[in-house]
């Protein structure tokens, strides 16, 4: 696999902090979820594993206490422990979250959270001057988040509904009915579905600078729609947003190498 | 007639009499319907719904109710409905191999007489069910009760005592009318295996008597797909689910989705329902699933629609589940403690394992209350007010240990049992044949020097051990409730008359075709597990227990599988009810002022 270690730009360095800061606050918001309520891993452990409450919650301890030092560790340098153990937690989540169930479209966790686990060993390939992989690994992720929600948009996820409904009325002030939200969905769904396989077809940057767009929308939509006291959810989702601006960032630092050369 | 042609005709009619008795008993599977279940939706008044299975699809449905109890003398029963919707349940891949096909039926009973106990009997291609009865709702403002608990989607032993529990209420208490269930029954909504499972021990729930508590059903994160509305004939309209069951004169009960938009269609009939329920009703209550004020996990995302409605038509009391605790919050409105708010209870503790709730949350400090056992909300309505009295079996360890009880098959009684090969598929059926079988004295197993048949050769060799034991019938009269007794290691599957009625560590199919078996330690003390409805096969003059024990794995260092029958169990005496019970709260709503 072909490294880039001549590509030096400010380009390419906001590419690596724009996957470091999404791996940090990734660790951080999944630690404050995992020292304050029950994740998944617990639900799996405890309902369907039988394990003891205490256990359950011990394992989340453990892990926030392992997230928040693996982002501390990131501020400074890239590792590759810190990495791979944020990387394993949020795989653990979406892994317990298909085994458990109980939620619409939870057997799609393991795809819709690809962006989630999939930053940090990317900023760890990006780290090795693996870049050819590093971005791989990005437009594989963006493509399975996208296309996963772009398929539940279109099987009108309720959640979906909820988010549209209360946001328009709040902020654009538009009364939108069940039936026109469910219209919009089929709308959305075929966009994410179209970015999803544009992303893997081509290195566009309107692609991404959308796909980084929409996904702060969407991110922001959950405190937005659904109160402030939701801001985890925005958080842990801040990988949608910050991947695609990580590779837009990396791929104009090789435009600009281009134009230079 | 001469009497060699007299002996030719009753050859005949025997012969045709064999034929259809054999046709009927052949298309039926096993005979007779079962996992009886009574369904309330808007006007239980007046309609109710009587649901059942079958084992084959069956031709002939039909319920005959009357107001007096007829001891299944068909002729007695004065009222005949035929079931409007008939169909087998659904069963998703991987249900097909481990379970048997099966068929729901609902009859609609309209035109019922409010107050009246109503008796019936099913009959399904004219195999009769015993006689159940239910009371239906009142129209007018006297006192009632009804039951709310939720979450029974794990800790099927917990499940199953919880059922028992429920029974007892029923049969001490005539002024309880009705359990509403917030929802999550079982763990995967598209299994029909786990639905089955729980339709077994919802027949637990049925009291002795005879009395059947309808159910107000709510959908669970957990019930997803089409079983739900099988199992409940599309309470509310299939795929909307919420709906208003008007209790009485003064008692409405809003039933919503949690699972579905809560902001759009959803919020908006919400609100006109509100707006027309208030100013009728001296109670208004919603149940849902998911919690807006939890104890211990996230709010829903209903909470900033759903919220401010309640508030603003001044909901009563909300029943929420889904976090597996006790909960009561102080009166909320605007997000903060207020005596004129709106109270909120759940959340869930029909057999799932209870979760420590967090007493720190504003919305649940004094005088709100918070606390982790299995439970029931039981309601009362009155002029008065509102008793909220917050009640569990009592448990040691959160599980029923019998301390009065009748030895129907005493501990370390020989059973005929099999080891090292696996019976013919039917080896649990009354008519199956195993005096060839080797006798031997419970309990069964090795490595834990705590059995009295010593299986020395077990370890490495095989997994599965196999136990039968018959109980001449006439030694069951006059008891009302058997209970297998069981200390077991790692997992076993128990069958009365060849019906399954219990299933502990094997997660699917049986015998050789058993599935992800757990681990599972014997405990020193034996578990306490009803049997539901063994009186249904005791026709053929005896009752066959039959326990397939299985270890996780053939190399397991032990193996247990210890057990004894009793009847008729009691924990306090029968002078404190047939149960007992433990309070965990006690609270009252006063009336709202006009």
């Amino acid at each position: 696999m072909s490294s880039a270690p001549h590509l030096r730009s400010g380009w390419r360095r906001s590419a690596d902090w724009a996957l470091r800061l999404t791996a940090i606050l990734t660790a951080c918001t999944a630690a404050w979820i995992a020292w304050t309520k029950p994740t998944a891993v617990n639900g799996w452990l405890f309902m369907d594993l039988g394990t003891s409450e205490a256990t359950a919650e011990w394992v989340e301890k453990i892990a926030a206490v392992l997230l928040v030092i693996s982002a501390a560790s990131l501020i400074r340098s890239t590792s590759f422990l810190a990495c791979a153990l944020i990387t394993l937690w949020m795989l653990s989540l979406a892994g317990a979250r298909t085994l458990q169930g109980g939620e619409e479209f939870s057997e799609l966790a393991l795809a819709s959270n690809a962006l989630r686990y999939s930053a940090p060993p990317a900023l760890w390939l990006l780290h090795l001057k693996r870049d050819r992989l590093a971005t791989l690994l990005m437009r594989l992720a963006l493509a399975s988040t996208f296309a996963a929600h772009g398929y539940e948009a279109l099987q009108q996820h309720p959640q979906f509904v909820d988010l549209v409904i209360p946001a328009a009325r709040q902020y654009l002030g538009l009364q939108l009915t069940e039936s026109e939200v469910r219209g919009i969905l089929i709308l959305i769904g075929v966009v994410d579905l179209a970015v999803a396989v544009g992303i893997l077809l081509r290195r566009s940057r309107w692609i991404l600078a959308y796909m980084a767009g929409w996904g702060f929308i969407t991110l922001l939509s959950r405190p937005l729609s659904w109160g402030w006291e939701r801001w985890p959810e925005a958080a842990i989702r801040c990988a949608h947003a910050g991947v695609p601006l990580a590779l837009l960032f990396y791929w104009r630092a090789c435009t600009h190498l281009q134009n230079k050369d | 007639m001469n009497p060699k042609n007299t002996r030719l005709v009753a050859l005949l009619a025997s012969c045709c009499l064999f034929l259809i008795t054999g046709s009927t008993i052949a298309s039926s599977g096993q005979p007779g319907p079962s996992h009886c279940r009574v369904v309330w939706g808007e006007d239980p008044a007046h309609v109710a719904k009587i649901s059942w299975s079958t084992q084959a699809a069956g031709s002939k449905h039909e319920v005959l109710l009357a107001t007096s109890p007829q001891a299944g003398d068909l002729s007695g029963y004065s009222m005949r409905v035929t079931s409007h919707r008939d169909g087998e349940f659904t069963r998703d891949s991987r249900d097909k191999d481990s379970t048997s096909p099966a068929w729901y039926h609902h009859a609609e009973v309209r035109d019922l007489a409010p107050s009246t106990t109503y008796w019936f009997v099913i009959v399904s291609d004219q195999v009769p069910s015993r006689e159940f009865h239910f009371m239906t709702g009142p129209v007018d403002n006297r006192p009632f009760k009804i039951i709310y608990g939720g979450d029974s989607r794990s800790g099927h032993p917990a499940r199953q005592e919880m059922n028992r529990f429920m029974a007892s209420i029923a049969l001490e208490d005539p002024d309880v009318l009705a359990f509403a269930h917030g929802g999550d029954y079982i763990m995967s909504g598209a299994l029909w295996s786990h639905w089955k499972a729980w339709l077994d021990h919802h027949e637990l729930s049925v009291a002795a008597s005879g009395r059947v508590l309808p159910i107000i059903p709510v959908r669970g994160n957990h019930d997803t797909g089409p079983l739900y509305d099988e199992v409940f004939d599309r309470p509310g309209e299939a795929g909307k689910n919420y709906y208003t069951t008007q209790l009485g004169s003064q008692v409405a009960l809003i039933t919503l989705n949690s699972e579905i938009s809560t902001t759009g269609d959803q919020a908006l009939w919400l609100e006109e329902q509100l707006a027309e329920l208030r100013p009728a009703n001296r109670w208004l209550l919603a149940q849902y699933h998911r919690p807006l004020f939890p104890a211990v996990k996230s709010p829903g995302a209903a909470k900033s629609t759903w919220v401010p409605l309640f508030e603003h038509f001044d909901v009563d009391l909300v029943l929420e589940s889904d976090g597996h605790v006790i909960k009561r919050t102080v009166p909320i409105r605007d997000g903060k403690h207020d005596p004129s708010g709106v109270t909120y209870i759940g959340e869930g503790g029909l057999g799932v394992p209870q979760r420590t709730p967090d007493t720190k949350r504003w919305y649940l400090k004094e005088p709100g209350m918070a606390a982790s056992a299995h439970h029931v909300s039981i309601l009362e309505f009155s002029d008065e007010g509102l008793q909220i009295l917050t009640v569990g079996p009592p448990t040691s360890e959160g599980r029923f240990e019998p301390k009065e009880f009748t030895e129907v098959i005493a501990p370390q009684a020989d059973w005929s049992y099999l080891v090292g090969e696996d019976p013919s598929p039917q080896w649990s059926a009354r008519s199956f044949d195993s005096s060839a079988w080797p006798k031997g004295s419970a309990g069964f197993g090795y490595g834990d020097d705590d059995d009295s048949t010593l299986l020395d050769d077990m370890r490495g060799e095989y997994s599965r051990v196999y136990l039968r034991k018959s109980i001449d019938a006439d030694s069951l009269e006059g008891i009302e409730e058997l209970a297998l007794m069981i200390r077991y290691d790692d997992a076993f599957i128990a069958y009365a008359n060849g019906k399954e009625f219990s299933r502990v560590g094997v997660k699917s199919g049986a015998g050789a075709l058993a599935k992800d078996i757990q681990s599972h330690e014997a405990r020193d003390r034996f578990d306490y597990i009803p049997i539901p409805d063994w009186r249904a096969g005791l026709e053929g003059g005896e009752l066959v227990l039959a326990i397939e024990g299985h270890n996780a794995s053939a190399s397991s260092s032990d193996f247990t599988l210890d057990l004894f029958l009793i009847a008729d169990p009691s924990n306090t005496g029968k002078s404190e009810g047939a149960a007992g019970r433990i309070v965990h709260d006690d609270h009252r709503l006063e009336p709202r002022t006009p």
